[in-house]
């Protein structure tokens, strides 16, 4: 098991991949994170790293995961992450343990402050279609159910 | 993305603008939850000082009870269909006044019922009965206390105005004087009954629009000589006391009629002058006396859609009200009940804004969407 993080002009992303390494067009291209600018943060984010800790855990193999526009600090723990990550899980004995997080909390609430902020700035004015899009979650009502919580909420979809 | 913790998710969304947030319910399932829990509805609120507020239309001609909801948060000037999103909403009033709204919560009166809703959920809830006599007036306010998360009503209630007695001495005037005094009554929401908790010397006035600000409801309390003497009286809703306010330091809210609105967060005072526009106070830093400026003056403005109208009527110009300021600077006028303005206060421009579905004649105040009940 590997993980890659690569750059292409619009932020880093991380693969799990099984040898290869497909550079096929981004389907999460619209994600275009704000860049985290300096500021000697070096924060992490708890949202970046459980959103790579679930993949690895869930072993969502074939899934890519776009992650935000980070500084080199934030990737280089990242990657110690991942490293950590993967080396515990090859030794299946050793659980990772969340308290090797160093970051002190401060940075990693305005990091993550940012980062949710960023996403919601995107969200605006969006339809739920096109929600369900950039985020990739399928939608999981029957029509009948969708048009009754339209219904209940008829104001904001006029 | 959709592997992000469900914390992180709520965090997301209690960010976006009330439209947005209830649109959101129809992508899936898991949002929809996250979106119904009162967690999202309080971090939503908690964050809405971030956004342009949104403005309730009330209007009751031609029609009773009307209620439009903007959002303007999710308003887009540059884009022309947003200028008819005008959205019509169902309010449960019973033919009630309103007393305020805080958190996107509504209060209503009517006789000694009672009653709040959140008209963007369908929420309602009746509380106990006021206690007011049909011989005494009475003012109310409507508020939250971030401090003890308390929602509560408070009722000021005076005996009805005798006669003023003509003969100095008179045995009445002591009755008179009782008559300034008036009586406290709160009400926590989630209570059973309302409390008595004193007199106070004040006789506030009922603004147009309640105005809370810091977690105080704030009233012009008119005592003497009208203007020279008013003071503005705050009632803080965790502590339960009164204070007074220091007013602005001002030649011409003297002589002059003048309302406390909220502008941007902070307590203001609109005082009206001679040629039908207005001066603009706003204290910046609360309750220090030395931060009261003049933030702008308005002119009389006819609004285009009213000159037409408005041509043979003696004073055409005037009668502007305030409803609140944008992040953008802009601030947003009612003219008569009748017109929109936008109003650029830098550039000293006006621009009519026109909701075509909006009814001919509306109350309007500031409404902040929220998806909370108590």
């Amino acid at each position: 098991m590997l993980i890659f993080l690569f750059d292409r002009g619009q932020g880093f992303r991380v693969r799990k991949i099984d040898g290869v390494v497909d550079f096929e067009e981004d389907y999460v291209a619209e994600l275009r994170w704000r860049h985290i600018r300096g500021g000697g943060s070096g924060g992490g984010g708890v949202a970046l790293w459980q959103t790579i800790k679930h993949m690895i855990e869930d072993g969502c193999a074939d899934t890519e995961i776009p992650l935000p526009n980070v500084n080199s600090q934030t990737l280089s723990k990242v990657l110690e992450y991942c490293k950590k990550h993967v080396e515990a899980a090859a030794d299946k004995e050793t659980e990772p343990e969340d308290d090797k997080e160093t970051e002190p909390e401060d940075d990693m609430k305005a990091w993550d402050t940012d980062f949710m902020k960023t996403v919601a700035d995107m969200m605006k004015g969006k339809s739920p279609e096109e929600f369900r899009k950039t985020f990739n979650i399928k939608n999981d009502y029957t029509p009948e159910e969708e048009a009754e919580v339209k219904k209940e909420n008829q104001w904001a979809f006029e | 993305m959709k592997r992000l913790p469900p914390e992180i998710v709520l965090d997301i969304l209690s960010r976006l603008p009330i439209t947005s947030l209830v649109k959101s319910k129809t992508v899936c399932r898991a949002w929809r939850r996250i979106i119904q829990s009162s967690l999202l509805a309080e971090k939503h609120v908690s964050h809405a000082s971030e956004y342009d507020p949104g403005v309730l239309f009330q209007s009751h001609w031609p029609i009773k009870n009307q209620y439009f909801f903007v959002d303007f948060a999710s308003y887009i000037e540059e884009k022309r269909e947003e200028k008819r999103n005008l959205k019509q909403i169902h309010v449960s009033t019973m033919h009630a006044n309103l007393v305020g709204s805080c958190n996107g919560l509504l209060c209503f009166y009517n006789a000694a019922q009672i009653h709040i809703c959140n008209p963007l959920t369908n929420y309602s809830m009746e509380l106990p009965k006021l206690l007011k006599d049909p011989g005494e007036k009475g003012t109310l306010g409507f508020g939250f206390s971030p401090t003890t998360k308390e929602y509560k009503v408070v009722e000021i209630v005076y005996p009805r105005k005798r006669p003023r007695p003509r003969l100095r001495g008179n045995p009445n005037l002591a009755a008179d004087q009782n008559s300034n005094q008036g009586e406290v009554r709160v009400l926590t929401i989630g209570d059973s009954s309302w409390r008595s908790i004193g007199k106070v010397p004040y006789q506030c006035i009922q603004q147009p629009s309640q105005v809370l600000v810091n977690a105080r409801l704030h009233w012009i309390s008119q005592l003497g000589k009208p203007y020279i003497d008013d003071n503005i009286v705050s009632f803080d809703l965790a502590t339960e006391h009164f204070q007074e306010v220091p007013k602005p330091v001002c030649e011409s809210l003297n002589k002059c009629h003048y309302e406390l609105l909220v502008l941007q967060g902070h307590l203001a005072a609109a005082a009206s002058d001679t040629t039908g526009g207005l001066e603009m106070w706003v204290m910046k830093e609360y309750n220090v006396k030395e931060s009261w400026v003049k933030q702008f003056s308005i002119e009389g403005h006819l609004p285009r859609i009213l000159q037409r109208i408005n041509a043979r009527e003696p004073f055409p110009r005037s009668f502007f009200r305030v409803i609140c300021r944008f992040r953008n600077g802009k601030v947003l006028l009612e003219h008569r009940s009748q017109a929109l303005i936008i109003y650029d206060p830098v550039q000293d421009r006006y621009k009519d804004l026109i909701f075509p579905e909006a009814p001919n004649w509306f109350k309007m105040f500031v409404h902040v969407g929220s998806l909370i009940s108590i």
